[in-house]
């Protein structure tokens, strides 16, 4: 597992007080599903993924929906989900394995 | 035929007979079932006596220590005393009764598993698995791995390379289940008129002739009386451990023990370990959030009266992860929803938001392949038991190759599960804090490993001990790898193999 440098982690607090101003910026139009995900929960994965990788947060929203949100963002969110699986992009917090879209979107919840 | 207390004999009383059987478990039980009734003078020596007692047990007794790298060694000191049974009918008395074959893999040379490969396939032993399976009252297995007498099982989620059922069923022959019906099958061979079972019969010591071959044993009570028993032929059958104590213990003729030329008697120890962690556990919980609305009833691991399935990595799998064989057995209990706050409700939940189906939470455990380590060994202690022999050490060793295939099995299991979008897996187990996340089974395997080679085991492919004529071995310790199958289906099955083997020598003889 990648170890966080000092820096990075600096790096990584700085960007999370950045956002906590400007959350709106982060904040996406999830179905009812996703919405109602236990935040606190998503928040710690997503704070974990972002300690490890501190300059994702500025690009999460257009790794997660890349063609923007529409009425298909749910099926693609799930093959992008399978397909980040298929080819081992991982992320894994306390023993627990998702998938890095998976990680995001926890990201874009502890940002928002 | 009658059973007799050993102890009952006159001092210095000599047993005779075609063939001696050492031993009256589960193995030395399953060959003599198969010479009962013939011409054959057959004797079973056990050191116990019908039921376990507590004198007799301590036979056992010895020290063990698990080591791992990245891991404080763990002393096992009870582990010898506790994991088998010394009586007639051997560790059968507690057994219950899950059985399965081999998979094709396990018998296979494999570059990732140390001095891996069986002198022959899954497809020699297939008849010998049925006869088995007949034996303890089982129904047969396919040799495609399928269940048993019944459809192929089906996949859970799209047919992929990655993972697959492999099935299990359990025999009703389980002491710990059916005592009754344990005892019946136990005592059963001792009905036979050319079956003589000695109770209390302690083999001490293998005495061979000069040209290698055995000439006699020499027996002990723990009352202090000394027999002596000769055969044509000698076979032992008192265990994983058992047998490569005796063996080592014989040191009379030749000093490095018994067929122990090549110095493999004891090596190899391989004992299956369930790997897991449960609900309290501060790492987190072994789970399955799973977002699939199959029916998973076919995994649950506790229906004794169907055959059921384990998942296990295909075989393209573990060779592309240079990883041994791996199974993951569920738990179908269901379990209370995750706590609030908490990662694992956050999982549960964007998992079934993902997947579009609620998520179901099961516990599972794992069990990984161990490679043959000549390090991991049975060694004779410095202490002695009631008999005044030296009592077994267990020097039980993974190794990191061990760690790296669990590791990597983990993972592929975990990322196979959610690539077909069947669920969520935690895996919280790291290397440091691996021992005390395992448990140890009763399997003793690989001391008297099975080799074509004289110089890379010490029995040969119809299980006679290389170098002695008329010396074979039965049971577990033959097994040159352990696959992760209880081991009672194959050692049965080698049991009657080798049985056909003696009464095609004696045919020959004649």
């Amino acid at each position: 597992m990648t170890t966080l440098s000092k820096r990075g982690l600096l790096q990584a607090l700085a960007g999370l007080a950045a956002v906590s101003v400007a959350g709106g910026a982060y904040a996406a139009a999830w179905t009812p599903e996703i919405a109602a995900v236990d935040p606190v929960g998503a928040a710690e994965i997503g704070r974990a993924w972002l300690a490890l990788h501190p300059s994702d947060a500025p690009a999460l929203r257009a790794a997660v929906f890349p063609n923007g949100q529409n009425s298909e963002t749910g099926p693609r969110l799930a093959e992008r989900v399978h397909a980040d699986f298929r080819r081992d992009a991982v992320f894994v917090h306390k023993g627990w394995f998702l998938s890095e879209t998976e990680a995001r979107i926890c990201a874009l919840i502890a940002l928002a | 035929m009658p059973v007799t207390d050993a102890r009952t004999l006159p001092e210095d009383s000599l047993i005779e007979a075609d063939i001696i059987i050492v031993g009256g478990g589960m193995a030395g039980l399953a060959i003599a079932y198969e010479f009962a009734g013939t011409a054959a003078r057959v004797v079973i020596l056990e050191s116990g006596g019908p039921d376990p007692d507590p004198e007799i047990q301590r036979l056992y007794d010895g020290p063990g220590t698990m080591s791992g790298p990245g891991n404080p060694d763990l002393p096992i000191d009870s582990y010898l005393g506790q994991s088998r049974v010394r009586a007639l009918g051997g560790s059968g008395h507690v057994w219950g009764g899950k059985c399965g074959p081999l998979d094709a893999i396990d018998f296979e040379a494999r570059p990732a598993v140390a001095l891996s490969g069986w002198p022959f396939g899954r497809t020699e032993l297939k008849p010998f698995y049925d006869r088995a399976c007949d034996r303890l009252k089982l129904p047969r297995f396919p040799a495609d791995g399928g269940a048993p007498d019944g459809p192929a099982l089906p996949p859970v989620g799209a047919p992929d390379d990655v993972l697959r059922p492999s099935p299990r069923a359990y025999s009703p022959v389980s002491g710990r289940i059916d005592p009754a019906g344990f005892a019946a099958f136990r005592d059963a061979p001792g009905q036979a008129e050319n079956i003589h079972i000695h109770l209390h019969a302690n083999a001490t010591a293998i005495r061979l002739a000069s040209d290698g071959a055995v000439d006699r044993l020499e027996i002990r009570c723990l009352t202090g009386r000394r027999l002596t028993a000769r055969a044509a032929t000698y076979v032992l059958a008192t265990g994983g451990v058992e047998n490569a104590r005796l063996m080592l213990a014989s040191r009379q003729d030749r000093p490095e023990g018994v067929g122990n030329a090549s110095d493999w008697v004891g090596r190899c120890f391989q004992g299956h370990v369930v790997v897991t962690t449960g609900d309290a556990d501060p790492r987190g919980d072994a789970e399955i959030a799973f977002t699939t609305g199959a029916d998973l009833s076919l995994y649950d691991s506790q229906a004794r009266d169907r055959p059921h399935a384990v998942f296990v990595l295909e075989p393209a799998t573990q060779k592309r992860l240079g990883a041994g064989n791996c199974t993951l057995t569920l738990s179908t209990r269901p379990k209370p929803g995750a706590a609030e706050g908490s990662p694992r409700a956050a999982v549960e939940q964007l998992a079934a938001a993902i997947e579009g189906a609620p998520a179901r939470r099961l516990d599972y455990f794992l069990m990984s392949e161990e490679a043959p380590n000549p390090d991991s060994r049975i060694t004779l202690s410095d202490q002695v038991d009631a008999l005044g022999q030296p009592r077994a050490r267990l020097d039980w060793r993974y190794t990191q190759a061990d760690w790296d295939s669990l590791a990597a099995s983990a993972r592929a299991f975990a990322v196979g599960f959610a690539a077909q979008g069947l669920g969520r897996v935690c895996w919280p187990v790291e290397t440091e804090g691996l021992l005390r996340s395992m448990g140890p089974s009763r399997h003793h395997m690989g001391t008297t490993r099975m080799s074509a080679d004289p110089a890379r085991g010490v029995v040969d492919a119809d299980c006679r001990v290389h170098g002695a004529a008329n010396l074979f071995v039965a049971g577990s310790s033959v097994f040159p790898t352990s696959g992760l199958v209880n081991p009672t289906l194959t050692l049965t099955a080698l049991a009657i193999r080798l049985a056909d083997h003696l009464k095609s020598r004696m045919e020959t003889a004649r």
